[in-house]
């Protein structure tokens, strides 16, 4: 363990951490709201989505998650757009939407013929490299976001809890999803420099899902999945550096090892 | 506070094709206990629906004196949605979460909850005997139980209208008959106008006095006891036999209004 800890001592460990933190709890309050709103394979398609945006930006030369955001919100409004006006099911507006954000990606890479190992660190992440620029624009817009989550607490419980009631109540759901989803693609796009594209979904999933086998309230839950996130990300991250694994993968499976431990006590606690 | 609390003016409603409301004219007024009933898919819930604003609709819709399109005293009526699609089963909401929702139409940008409120549960839970489940989960209540839930949010905001969508679904007959005086009392000691859709009609007649029969369009509207001299038009085996059943509950004589 304080082998584990000593590793604080690195700058890029601390950029790695406060990011994947400040990341970490911003993904555990919004995945709680997605799961129960059976959108947990949102977090998979606007990943797939902003793949097309991380192309297009290596393609064009900007900074490839600045140009992930445009891309993940406009992605993000195109799924509510099928959703709501094309008689669809949100899964399949999910399922389109991601088929045509990794064809796009795979064009772009094979117009360019150049930046396919580039393009490849974004599949998997790498927190490791996060520079200090870009530590401060995820702590911006995750305090920002998490500011917005705040404020609209009440209204997105209403909203989740059952949606015809909510709009009993004079609360503008359509607004709401709007805001909520344009919320989810910034949440994507910063969770990719943690986990990767191809393991985003877990970090909204499996902290929430955890925090739902044990909570008895909504604040309960929103606490205990915020303390699942960033306890796996941190020890995630200095476990895969000290027993040199990928950061991404050990974080996932520290999560999943902590949703197995919260089901089986579910269970076990149910069964006695 | 107007004398009419709801009015429609010729309101009709579509889903698709299917014509859910035809022209739909009537006036709630202030103290008035009405059931709605109907068969399935006469358009009951469609009318609650249409009457918070959730379905859009042909025709005018006034609330407490205003159009609906300009309505924003959410506060002043409570309502009870159907319980089986009223919330989510895994969802981990305290009893207290719950009910404080019903003070949300009291509040501004941004929402935040007070002691005043936290006094306000209190009050209502006090009031229906469950304040002993504040803190427990919804999921781990029984049907009863989670029906009183929903009431207690429903009046935490102290409305002048309840609105109730099948209420009676999934309880057992002594609840029921709990819940039957309670909402009587809710109507003759504190004024609570009340809209009750059921399908349940054991009993109603001698609670709520008006009767609003719905097929799509309303085939009765007044006290019970004229009811068996309108015929049905239903074009439907369960229209029928919903009609014949409800008559020889509640035969003899009254008025339309």
């Amino acid at each position: 363990m304080n082998s584990i800890l000593s590793l604080w001592q690195y700058s890029f460990i601390q950029r790695a951490v406060i990011t994947g933190s400040f990341v970490g709890m911003l993904c555990a309050v919004l995945g709680l709201f997605l799961v129960l709103r059976k959108f947990s394979l949102i977090g998979d398609g606007l990943a797939h989505t902003s793949f097309a945006g991380v192309a297009l930006g290596l393609f064009l030369g900007i900074f490839p998650l600045y140009a992930a955001l445009p891309v993940a919100v406009i992605g993000s409004l195109i799924i509510l757009l099928l959703s709501n006006k094309a008689r669809i099911y949100g899964d399949t507006a999910i399922g389109i939407v991601s088929a045509v954000g990794i064809s796009s990606a795979v064009m772009l890479a094979s117009l360019s013929k150049g930046f396919n190992v580039d393009l490849m660190s974004y599949l998997f992440g790498n927190i490791l490299a996060v520079r200090s620029s870009e530590m401060w624009a995820s702590i911006v817009l995750a305090v920002l976001s998490l500011a917005g989550l705040t404020l609209l607490y009440h209204d997105l419980f209403a909203l989740t809890f059952d949606e015809t009631y909510a709009k009993s109540l004079g609360i503008k759901t359509a607004q709401l999803n709007t805001l909520f989803f344009i919320l989810t693609a910034i949440v994507v796009v910063l969770a990719i420099q943690v986990v990767g594209i191809m393991l985003v979904s877990a970090l909204l999933i499996l902290p929430a899902t955890t925090a739902l086998q044990l909570a008895r309230g909504f604040r309960q839950a929103i606490l205990i999945s915020i303390s699942v996130s960033v306890f796996s990300i941190i020890f995630g991250i200095m476990i895969s550096f000290a027993r040199d694994l990928p950061t991404g993968a050990t974080i996932v499976l520290l999560n999943f090892a902590l949703f197995s431990i919260a089901w089986l006590s579910r269970t076990l606690a149910r069964d006695r | 506070m107007p004398d009419t609390l709801v009015r429609f003016d010729k309101v009709s409603s579509s889903y698709g094709h299917t014509r859910a409301l035809t022209d739909i004219s009537l006036e709630i007024k202030r103290g008035d206990y009405v059931v709605i009933a109907g068969p399935n898919g006469s358009g009951k819930s469609t009318l609650i629906r249409a009457l918070l604003g959730i379905v859009p609709v042909s025709g005018t819709i006034e609330l407490f004196g205003r159009a609906i399109a300009g309505f924003h005293q959410f506060d002043r009526i409570g309502y009870v949605p159907q319980k089986i699609y009223s919330f989510n089963p895994l969802f981990p909401a305290s009893v207290e979460e719950i009910v404080q929702l019903g003070l949300l139409p009291h509040k501004h940008f941004p929402k935040f909850f007070t002691a005043k409120d936290k006094k306000a549960v209190t009050e209502v839970l006090d009031e229906l005997g469950i304040e002993d489940l504040r803190h427990r989960s919804i999921q781990e209540l029984s049907g009863g139980q989670q029906q009183k839930v929903f009431i207690a949010r429903a009046l935490v905001s102290t409305p002048d209208l309840l609105i109730l969508d099948e209420p009676f679904n999934s309880l057992d007959s002594l609840v029921r008959e709990k819940l039957t005086v309670f909402l009587r009392h809710l109507n003759r000691e504190h004024g609570i106008t009340i809209l009750l859709v059921t399908h349940d009609l054991d009993d109603l007649g001698e609670q709520a006095p008006e009767l609003l029969y719905l097929e799509n369009k309303i085939v009765f509207y007044g006290r019970w006891g004229a009811f068996c001299d309108f015929k049905s038009d239903a074009d439907s085996h369960s229209g029928e036999y919903f009609h014949q059943a409800l008559c020889k509950r509640y035969p003899g004589k009254g008025e339309q209004k």
